[in-house]
């Protein structure tokens, strides 16, 4: 069963709205894991031992330091929670508890316990229930499981290569229409027939660019346009491969893209994805999407 | 003194020809460019480079078939695929043609490196 992130996973439990959400992932940045969610979300530390080195600590006070002092973890536990880069998930627990929205340590450690627990969270559940809410599902129904295995794919991708978490949107609002939309897309053709899309307002192409290229991109030209279509690219590789190791032989078709155009494909699901660099939509059809 | 390696990058993405043009400069090769395989077929002609590394999806004609022209007309060229499709049919396909090596995108700058040292000694470049 593929595993949601765990936003999502708080999301769909409703602990969380789609716009905390948001808040967090576009202020991600400004909270960097520090040790004491390092410590929990491996399991070194619990949350009551976090809260009681909390309630002795004095302003300069190291945290790890007077953590090692207490016995709670030893000085290589320490060294290892320094030089481990953060995940998504560890990043978005330090946004709940840096915004308190999680009040203390002990209830952040149960959430993540669920979450790790939780064996019936998939990104399929999200998937299911986007595609519930939004399409006859009886439409999908074929290519639902193609639909969920591609999305599982991508947010890996997001994770992996632009270093975002990602959520999928259970709620979202129509875009304002006030921005030029942009629509990329790429067809996978052979044993699978799936076309691939990003929608997105401008801005967010660009920090998607910015993010994947990381070049100083200004504008929404050749190369932003160029840059979250190799995204879509590399991802779809990647697909390729999985779908190569089951035997299933798939080319892709050159990206297309274009301005201000509704997406309209057969079979068409439309996934609206949250990230650190904005809200897009995930386009999934069996044939073409842009005319 | 040793000449420069002429590389010829074929890819329509913007991006990665910046990239790899970065790269490649930096490992002291000189850079030409393609956006398809039509324009690789005509470059690898007019200029003669030591190595191409090419995509395999592209508009006009493609990798894959731009290798197949590239060999009739230069069976010694030493050609790269650096492609998203790195399935077992093109590695395959393009192996058979004659491809020099395959990686797969996203490539790493040590996976680069590689190519061109192995280039270096194809072409006898090193002394």
């Amino acid at each position: 069963m593929l595993k949601q992130y765990f936003a999502q996973s708080l999301l769909n439990q409703g602990f969380i709205s789609a716009d905390e959400i948001r808040f967090l992932l576009e202020n991600m940045e400004d909270h960097p894991a520090g040790i004491e969610v390092r410590g929990l979300w491996s399991q070194v530390l619990t949350g009551e031992q976090i809260e009681s080195i909390k309630k002795q600590q004095n302003p300069g006070d190291d945290f790890g330091t007077l953590a090692v002092q207490a016995g709670y973890m030893t000085e290589s536990d320490y060294r290892s929670l320094s030089e481990l880069i953060p995940t998504t998930n560890m990043s978005f627990a330090q946004g709940l508890i840096s915004e308190k929205m999680v009040e203390d340590y002990q209830k952040l450690e149960k959430l993540m316990c669920d979450y790790k627990t939780r064996e019936t969270l998939t990104i399929g559940t999200a998937v299911n229930q986007v595609a519930m809410k939004h399409v006859n599902f009886e439409e999908i129904e074929e290519e639902y499981a193609l639909y969920s295995e591609y999305t599982d794919v991508f947010l890996r991708a997001l994770s992996r290569f632009l270093n975002t978490e990602a959520v999928i949107n259970l709620a979202p609002e129509p875009f304002s229409g006030d921005k030029s939309m942009i629509t990329i897309s790429q067809r996978l053709t052979g044993d699978v027939m799936l076309i691939t899309g990003i929608m997105a307002e401008e801005d967010v192409i660009l920090a998607l660019a910015r993010r994947y290229s990381q070049e100083d991109i200004k504008e929404v030209g050749e190369l932003a346009v160029d840059s979250v279509a190799e995204f879509l690219n590399v991802t779809n590789g990647l697909y390729i491969v999985n779908l190569s190791n089951r035997h299933l032989n798939v080319d892709l078709d050159p990206y297309r893209s274009a301005d201000n155009v509704l997406p309209a494909g057969n079979r068409q699901l439309v996934i609206r994805i949250d990230t650190v660099c904005g809200s897009f939509d995930l386009i999934l059809a069996t044939d073409e999407i842009i005319f | 003194m040793t000449r420069k390696l002429k590389i010829l990058i074929t890819d329509d993405s913007s991006l990665l020809r910046r990239k790899l043009r970065a790269e490649l400069e930096g490992l002291d090769c000189e850079v030409i460019e393609a956006k398809n395989g039509k324009e690789a077929v005509m470059e690898c002609l007019k200029e003669q480079p030591d190595g191409i590394i090419l995509d395999i999806v592209m508009p006009e004609i493609d990798g894959v078939e731009a290798l197949r022209a590239i060999r009739e007309l230069r069976p010694d060229m030493q050609v790269i695929m650096l492609s998203s499709t790195g399935s077992a049919a093109n590695l395959i396909e393009t192996l058979k043609l004659g491809a020099m090596d395959f990686i797969q995108k996203p490539y790493t700058s040590e996976q680069i490196q590689m190519v061109v040292k192995r280039l270096r000694k194809k072409v006898s470049l090193d002394a």
